[in-house]
């Protein structure tokens, strides 16, 4: 469990070896901050080409001109960009990834965050079981759960009878908004449940024991002092989950189907059935502008939430 | 005002087990539906119970070959993906060099990177290179994004270890290879095999990067997302459970292998009570520093 926790900085001790020379043994210490290009370079060289290179590629492809059925032409041309942010069409896609994204974090947080707490409250030797409990839906190939809630949310399905029970829905729920942020909320909870469980387990059960014994009862102890110690892992988890839910393909593919399309699928529609790669590449690289924009908008709020980082 | 706390306390109660049954029920009807005994096409109303798809989870051949190539690919997958992860780990750990900062960035960069977009990337390059697509070319897309993962795992381990134990085995004339095999390579085990079945794992479930390489190869997933187009059969869902239970036993094996290592390790620091194992300044180093 300890290397799946996202709270864990890693960088810090990467600076260990090289900032605390001691000053016994200078020799040792030359020898080990040499670099050996035996085992760096075979592996290096080939995650570059790997990796680096084809990322690259897409970047420069993005400005190429499309041709029509064919391979595109090498050139240099905005029009691309121009395409996917001047058409109302692939702006509402744009739109709905957003929401969707936003709608799944914010469900995850909400179904998400009792049930970390409630781990976490539990006696020790249910912590692990129930957390692995928690984590075996995660085993299961996502192709395999969207299957799953294929069967649930068909017209005659459980989710769906019940949903129509009650009267929150008139029809069925498959290639439909609620069922896709169902589904996605399925895929993620998990994640949200693990960040979550790693920063409410650091908070001192003491604080709330004193709430307790200031009389405030459990749900207003969760409410005004869990929640707000545990603010920058809720930032944290919804800002991972709505990424990752933002540049989902299977789960929008399956359940939202072609009508209802989202970024990731358009993007597989036009360079795998259009072959318009440049198009495909210029959207492939303002999703992962728009990813970064959001992630950059939670660190500001999380920055300004906590002052001078008091974790 | 006490009964009403009760049953605000009974609320949050209520709310997680709803909210774990939520997390269960898609993956106790895929189970459940193995045992179904369907007629039609597609496999989403309860028949009635039978063990015949069990009988005969290959009976589809298509089925059958995609589920031998995800495995193949996983296992190749899994091995390249280990050495080069490893020794890329002990790398950005142990040796400074020029662009080091860079070198972890671009670790890290795949798993920011949207799927769809390492997928495409990588289907561009393929095809401008000329390369056909197919299992070799999902095998090389694979070992590019689940090298992060053990390179992010192993590492974990690597940091948590003092250098200075490799320092005197080099000290004691032992080569860089012969170092990284007898002093490091056993302690950081436990991070490798963590970081093995991560790599197994993502392997044997990943869609979308594949698609984007597959070219003619189907692999399980592949073949699930398929099938849900023109009707699944059951033996779809017998072989997702056997997936299932395969990557739990995986799971315990993991812990088991953990805790095996973790006794090891006891037993070796245990072993010559008389002397301190470490002196004190070294040991000061890298705890000061994380301080």
């Amino acid at each position: 469990m300890d290397t799946l926790d996202p709270t864990r900085p890693t960088g810090a001790a990467g600076a260990t070896a090289p900032a605390a020379p001691p000053p016994a043994s200078p020799p040792a210490r030359e020898r080990s901050r040499r670099p050996s290009w035996r085992l760096l370079a075979p592996v290096g060289g080939l995650y570059g080409v790997q990796f680096v290179v084809p990322l690259a590629f897409l970047v420069v492809m993005s400005f190429w001109i499309p041709v029509a059925g064919g391979s595109p032409e090498a050139g240099f041309t905005l029009d691309n960009y121009r395409d996917v942010l001047g058409d109302g069409f692939t702006l509402g896609i744009f739109w709905r990834t957003l929401t969707m994204g936003v709608a799944t974090g914010l469900l995850c947080l909400a179904l998400g965050f009792p049930v970390a707490y409630g781990i976490v409250r539990a006696p020790r030797r249910w912590r692990t079981p129930l957390l692995l409990l928690v984590l075996m839906p995660f085993l299961v190939s996502a192709v395999i759960r969207s299957f799953g809630w294929m069967v649930l949310l068909a017209d005659n399905g459980i989710v769906t009878r019940l949903l129509r029970g009650i009267g929150l829905v008139d029809g069925g729920l498959m290639y439909t908004m609620p069922g896709l942020i169902i589904a996605m909320t399925h895929v993620f909870l998990p994640i949200m449940v693990l960040v979550l469980y790693g920063v409410l387990e650091r908070i001192d059960p003491r604080l709330e024991e004193a709430a307790a014994n200031l009389g405030a009862s459990r749900p207003r102890t969760v409410a005004f002092v869990v929640f707000p110690l545990a603010l920058p892992g809720v930032l944290a988890g919804t800002l991972l989950v709505l990424t990752l839910a933002m540049s989902s393909f299977v789960t929008p593919a399956m359940i939202a189907g072609p009508r209802l399309r989202v970024v990731a699928t358009e993007i597989y529609d036009q360079a795998v059935n259009l072959l318009n790669w440049p198009l495909a590449a210029a959207m492939a690289i303002l999703l992962m502008a728009l990813i970064l924009a959001v992630s950059a908008l939670f660190t500001r709020v999380l920055m300004r939430i906590v002052p001078g980082g008091t974790r | 005002m006490r009964a009403s706390d009760r049953a605000r306390n009974w609320a949050l109660g209520i709310w997680s087990a709803a909210a774990l049954l939520f997390l269960f029920i898609p993956v106790f009807l895929i189970v459940l539906f193995s045992f179904n005994d369907n007629k039609g096409r597609f496999n989403f109303t309860w028949q009635g119970f039978t063990l015949d798809h069990w009988k005969e989870p290959f009976r589809d051949p298509d089925l059958a070959k995609a589920m031998e190539n995800s495995l193949l690919i996983a296992a190749v997958t899994t091995v390249a993906a280990v050495l080069l992860g490893t020794l890329l780990a002990v790398a950005l750990t142990r040796y400074r060099f020029r662009g080091q900062g860079a070198a972890g960035f671009f670790v890290f960069l795949p798993m920011a990177t949207p799927e769809v977009v390492l997928g495409a990337s990588l289907l561009a390059m393929f095809l401008v290179a000329g390369i056909d697509t197919g299992f070799w070319t999902i095998v090389i897309a694979h070992v590019m994004f689940t090298v992060s993962y053990v390179v992010v795992t192993v590492r974990a381990r690597l940091e948590g270890m003092d250098p200075y134990i490799e320092e005197a085995a080099q000290d004691l004339g032992a080569g860089v290879w012969t170092t990284f095999f007898k002093v490091t390579l056993p302690m950081i085990a436990p991070g490798v095999v963590a970081a093995a079945v991560l790599a197994a794992a993502i392997s044997i479930d990943d869609y979308v990067v594949t698609s984007f390489n597959a070219g003619q190869t189907q692999t399980f997933p592949l073949y699930i997302f398929g099938a849900t187009r023109q009707g699944v059969p059951p033996e779809v869902n017998v072989l997702g459970t056997m997936l299932l239970v395969g990557v739990l036993l995986l799971m315990g094996l993991n812990l088991a292998v953990q805790k095996a290592l973790a006794r090891r390790d006891r037993a070796v620091v245990e072993e010559p009570p008389s002397q301190p194992p470490t002196p004190a300044v070294p040991a000061a180093g890298p705890s000061a520093v994380a301080g």
